[in-house]
């Protein structure tokens, strides 16, 4: 029950937002194919935020059913539940080589790939966030050093900026 | 001769490539300025101006205030010399405290809300919604909510303002010795010689001919819309934007065009009309410039309205943005002044929660009002 209430809240790992071709020129290098994403590991995000429990789910037969030549070496799903309630997701993908994070254009065009509207650009904290939605839940992207995460919290939710403050503070994947 | 022609075509050609790529590229380079001072910390002031006129009571909306980031702010809305409520946006929390109770029924819903809160708002108590803040970055709805609370329409200063960048002509840097530059024409002041200040000045497009051919929807190509009216000033300076003036209203020459143009658009609507329209108009006209301009923005708003479309809305704007980058702080209210309470029936989220109510029930139209229906809006048209 647990396992297909997340599918259905959440989808599948987005990798297709990191895949080449959306964000650079004809003459994309090759990327890493779905079948070489490793999972990141569960210690990656452990603890509670805004009283929420990290877990990382196992998201291996979704990464193996996916074609991809993506911008990504490594990715982890981590569902943040009030008890059993699923309230959000938060995805951590460790960019590749190829992928050039400092840029804006680049952060722009990987993260108007999320969600089903075009992604704003606002400042939290002093850092970069693109928001977009998407049907029942809103989408918040943002990169940290070599890392892309993508937010994504049901709308029903009611601390959703708070939540997203907190991770912005909290999370920081080692490299 | 025929060489001679060859000649002039190409030289024509090839002087407008270039101009015309100088004038987007202007245009974009203000944007980004734009879009690089919106995500600035500081503090703001803007107001907005509507004059008296006898189809509108006229009124002036200030609001100052200060931003921490984009999910944090705090600010104080005056209405006509009049302070009227504090509100201040700490991430998913919004607070509210009216200075003066007269101003309660104009800013939230005549439904909704328990008793109790709205007590505390007419005892002046701040009332504190750990999860009623506005809604931020949905398109969807901001174009809904605009007019319903001027405090988050100063906050959209400058989406606003980059549409009316697109919207433009042109944009072209001020310069007092530009040949076309008519000093007495000028509503904004010129930059301070050595203050570092540049100014950019939006030029509007033509009015449109009455005349024109229908392409879609009816009358749209004909009609003037507030970029045809609009005179834009965005002072730079570091790179940062610092202040943004803007004047919607036909004056001088654009007044006598708008004349001319109101007669041809009714004899266009309507021929049988144009006997009394002309009388009106010149009976306003002799009356005072002013009078005149009210009368031709009645008219073109009827054919809007009558379109489906929004009025233009002729007022003054003026927003300033100061001590960018500076570490300014939103923090919420605290201490025995506050009492918590639901603020769904409070500005935009009145005008929200009554859509999603009107979109369950299947009727799709909002039969809510927060401003009182004889007042005019406060807001970025």
């Amino acid at each position: 029950m647990r396992r297909k209430s997340f599918h259905r809240a959440v989808g599948v790992v987005a990798l297709a937002t990191l895949v080449f071709g959306a964000a650079c020129s004809s003459s994309n290098p090759k990327g890493t194919s779905a079948s070489d994403i490793k999972q990141l590991p569960e210690n990656e995000l452990t603890g509670t935020y805004l009283g929420l429990e990290a877990r990382r789910e196992d998201v291996g037969g979704s990464l193996a059913n996916q074609e991809a030549n993506a911008y990504i070496d490594a990715v982890g799903l981590y569902s943040l539940r009030n008890k059993e309630r699923l309230e959000a997701t938060l995805q951590i993908s460790k960019l590749s080589k190829h992928a050039r994070p400092k840029e804006q254009k680049f952060q722009q065009l990987v993260a108007n790939q999320i969600g089903g509207t075009k992604a704003q650009a606002f400042v939290m904290g002093g850092k970069h966030v693109y928001r977009s939605s998407q049907r029942k839940q809103s989408l918040t992207s943002w990169f940290q050093g070599d890392y892309f995460m993508i937010l994504s919290v049901r709308d029903t939710y009611k601390s959703p900026r708070t939540l997203l403050r907190v991770l912005l503070e909290e999370v920081k994947p080692s490299s | 001769m025929k060489r001679v022609i060859s000649l002039i075509v190409l030289v024509g050609v090839l002087a407008t490539g270039p101009a015309c790529a100088k004038k987007n590229q202007d245009k974009l380079s203000l944007q980004r300025m734009l879009q690089t001072s919106a995500h600035n910390s500081g503090v703001f002031r803007y107001s907005d101006q509507t004059a008296k006129s006898p189809f509108n009571p006229g009124s002036l909306v200030q609001v100052r205030g200060l931003v921490e980031d984009d999910f944090r702010y705090k600010a104080r809305l005056t209405v006509d010399g009049l302070d009227a409520l504090d509100e201040v946006v700490n991430d998913d929390a919004l607070a509210v405290r009216f200075l003066d109770p007269s101003f309660v029924p104009k800013f939230t819903s005549r439904s909704g809300g328990d008793a109790a809160t709205r007590a505390f708002l007419a005892a002046r108590y701040w009332v504190l919604d750990e999860s009623g803040a506005p809604s931020i970055g949905d398109a969807a709805v901001a174009d809904k909510v605009i007019g319903v609370d001027p405090i988050v329409d100063s906050l959209s200063v400058v989406d606003y303002t980059l549409d009316a960048i697109s919207a433009a002509l042109t944009v072209q840097k001020f310069s007092p010795e530009n040949i076309d530059y008519r000093p007495l024409e000028d509503p904004f002041p010129q930059p301070q010689q050595g203050s570092g200040v540049t100014r950019w000045d939006l030029v509007p497009p033509p009015l449109p001919r009455a005349d024109t051919q229908n392409t879609g929807q009816a009358n749209s190509a004909a009609l003037a819309r507030a970029q045809n009216f609009r005179k834009m000033a965005i002072y730079v300076k570091d790179h940062k934007v610092i202040q943004i003036r803007e004047q919607i209203g036909a004056k001088f020459d654009l007044l006598n065009k708008f004349y001319d143009y109101i007669l041809r658009l009714t004899e266009k609507v309507d021929k049988k009309l144009l006997p009394t329209v002309k009388k009106q108009l010149e009976q306003a006209k002799a009356v005072s410039p002013e009078l005149e301009e009210a009368v031709l923005n009645l008219a073109l708003n009827q054919v809007l309205a009558a379109g489906g479309e929004d009025p233009v809305r002729f007022r003054t704007m003026k927003y300033e943005f100061t001590g960018q980058g500076t570490k300014v702080h939103a923090d919420l209210p605290a201490g025995p002044d506050v009492k918590e309470g639901s603020l769904e029936f409070f500005g935009v989220n009145s005008k929200v929660n009554a859509d999603k109510q009107n979109t369950n029930s299947g009727s799709g139209v909002s039969t809510e009002t927060t401003v009182a229906a004889n007042e005019p809006t406060t807001t970025v048209p």
